[in-house]
């Protein structure tokens, strides 16, 4: 048995151990998304435009995250909504950030690795590094859309009278621990996923100057902040459309404005 | 009060604006050769078919630079550039931009890279002001947490390098203890809170690495092809096994937290609960969040091999052949964090269930 099968396995009896029944969404719903990803892959190396390839896979990927994940629908329907206007924000962010930083394809570093390689295959290396910044931020955007909604739909639960001015004020709260947390998770995720690169940075001694003006560096540091800038823009937009629909949570709003 | 605002945010934006004209002007700075790209005439484009019939084309562009500092400051020089449409590795420039070149004796020109200093300190500083601008001044408190986060890590990574590389591993699973303490710390303080949450952050990263490390032993790493890791030239197994250390870490601490401080709040409205309601409750909020957290890293660890997998593709290589070769990695890192964020749910729920007093007079 090879190392993933045998990882798989040992996940899905922890999960059936610890979610009981809910085992079944988490595990097929990673299945879906890994498949989503292979998609995109298949598809871009098919000669689709990489871009609008992640942007219209991503958004399925952002609804088998929020849907698969144990919210009620309107709850996940807000999260669903903020998620895809936050997408299409960061499409419109990451254009110039690609145009300005010109992070795409691979940096010198690899010159060894990539020796075998034919480079010359026709499909955009900039749009391919704008698929793979866009879609290394959903699930930071559909994890802190679904906590935000979460927990401002208990918070209306529990207090249906609560002004339009206090909700704001507690949802900003609740967004500041949102985001907290979020960027923990982001930032020890991509250092996770980089160490090697950053060890042979270090290693070959790189200069100050040589570093911050690194491809590889600057692309990977751009892909932290994308989805930092993802996980601030999700928190009050979906404060905003909580307080817009407070009524679809069956809840008296006449008390409001 | 709102004065104060308003003389903050002008602040900002002053010293935003400041730092990034700095850095458009900062080539007397640089020891390599800055020069700004003054013209550009596109000569030739040219079609190729490579052996795997894929059709790019080959563009050359003269280009004509100014020289910004050193000694030639004010000189023009030109240089060849060909780009291919592809842009894998060569880039096509535009007047405006600036570069840094290596210039011989006899003016012979090598451009070594755009110049992205202005590029990278600009996002950050507008990264900032949306942070602030949409949680105030309490946003500061995740910025800092971000920063003590990074200064950490390229202590230990210099620290690494004084080793030689030897004591990778030592050293990030060290650093995995003061990640956590420190991270936690600034969340709780120094409390029971913290106590529980360091402790179940810790034992679950290391159950996990374990379980990984018994299953590579039993699998006999069967699939596995660390010579696939880009940059890890010298040792590409210990690198890898550090990078799982450390990638699920933040998930880990973001679930532990939210299972604590609920949990906490949860004993502190209802003094009489025994382990026996509360238990119950963390498990409930973990359900929750397992299926999020899994997915953020997840998508961080797959997206990044979407460059090298279409390489792969274009270049002939079957999907079977591709997905081992440059998904297998991301993958196994994905599930090794899965089981990591799975496990924390019933070890912060035991313990918080244990160790969180009624009478504890926690921050929240």
């Amino acid at each position: 048995m090879g190392v993933v099968s045998a990882l798989a396995l040992v996940l899905l009896v922890l999960l059936l151990l610890v979610t009981g029944k809910d085992t079944f969404s988490i595990f097929g719903g990673l299945i879906l998304n890994f498949l989503m990803i292979f998609m995109v892959i298949i598809l871009i190396s098919l000669g689709t435009p990489p871009l609008l390839t992640a942007l219209i896979l991503g958004l399925l990927i952002l609804a088998l995250i929020i849907f698969f994940s144990p919210v009620t629908l309107t709850t996940g329907a807000v999260a669903y909504l903020v998620s895809v206007v936050v997408i299409l924000l960061l499409v419109v962010l990451i254009l110039p950030v690609q145009y300005f930083g010109q992070l795409q394809g691979f940096g010198n570093e690899s010159n060894e690795e990539l020796g075998v390689f034919s480079l010359l295959i026709g499909i955009s290396f900039p749009q391919i590094a704008c698929a793979t910044i866009l879609l290394s931020a959903l699930g930071a955007i559909a994890e802190a859309s679904i906590a935000m909604a979460s927990a401002l739909r208990a918070l209306l639960i529990e207090t249906p009278s609560l002004s339009k001015h206090q909700l704001y004020q507690d949802g900003r709260q609740i967004g500041r621990k949102v985001m907290a947390t979020a960027f923990n998770t982001l930032f020890f995720g991509f250092f996770g996923g980089y160490l090697a690169l950053f060890i042979w940075f270090v290693e070959l001694k790189y200069s100050p100057a040589l570093l911050i003006n690194d491809k590889l560096f600057i692309a990977e540091i751009a892909s932290i902040i994308i989805a930092i800038v993802a996980v601030t823009l999700t928190v009050p937009l979906t404060t905003f459309l909580m307080t817009r629909w407070r009524h679809k949570f069956e809840i008296d709003n006449r008390s409001d404005s | 009060m709102p004065q104060k605002k308003i003389f903050y945010s002008l602040l900002l934006f002053i010293l935003s604006i400041g730092i990034i004209l700095g850095t458009h002007f900062d080539a007397f700075l640089y020891q390599d050769t800055v020069a700004k790209v003054v013209s550009v005439k596109t000569l030739n484009r040219q079609k190729n078919i490579d052996e795997h019939e894929n059709v790019d084309h080959t563009t050359t562009q003269k280009l004509t630079l100014e020289i910004l500092n050193t000694r030639q400051k004010g000189q023009h020089v030109q240089v060849h550039n060909s780009y291919t449409e592809s842009q894998a590795v060569d880039q096509k420039y535009h007047v405006g931009q600036q570069v840094l070149i290596s210039l011989s004796h006899n003016q012979n020109v090598v451009i070594k890279g755009l110049k992205r200093d202005t590029f990278i300190v600009a996002l950050i500083c507008l990264t900032i002001s949306l942070i602030l601008l949409i949680v105030h001044k309490k946003g500061l408190m995740a910025i800092i947490s971000l920063m003590v986060n990074s200064l950490l890590f390229i202590l230990a990574i210099q620290l690494e390098l004084i080793h030689n590389g030897k004591n990778i591993l030592p050293i990030f699973s060290g650093l995995v203890f003061i990640f956590t303490l420190v991270t936690l710390a600034l969340i709780f303080g120094l409390n029971r809170q913290l106590l529980v949450a360091a402790t179940a952050t810790i034992i679950s990263t290391f159950i996990s690495f374990g379980l990984f490390l018994l299953i590579l032993n039993s699998t006999h790493e069967q699939g596995i092809h660390y010579e696939a890791m880009s940059y890890a030239v010298q040792q590409p197994k210990i690198i890898f096994l550090a990078q799982i250390l450390i990638g699920a870490l933040g998930a880990i601490m973001d679930e532990a937290t939210d299972i604590t401080s609920t949990l906490q709040q949860l004993r502190l409205e209802n003094p009489a609960f025994k382990f026996k309601q509360i238990f119950p409750v963390g498990m409930g909020m973990g359900r929750q969040i397992i299926g999020p957290l899994i997915s953020i890293l997840f998508l961080i660890f797959m997206a990044d091999t979407i460059p090298m997998a279409v390489l792969y593709l274009r270049n002939g290589n079957s999907i079977l052949q591709t997905f081992n070769w440059t998904m297998y990695l991301g993958l196994v890192q994905s599930l090794v964090s899965a089981i990591g964020i799975v496990l924390t749910v019933p070890l912060t729920s035991v313990l918080a269930g244990q160790l969180l007093g009624g009478n504890q007079n926690g921050r929240r």
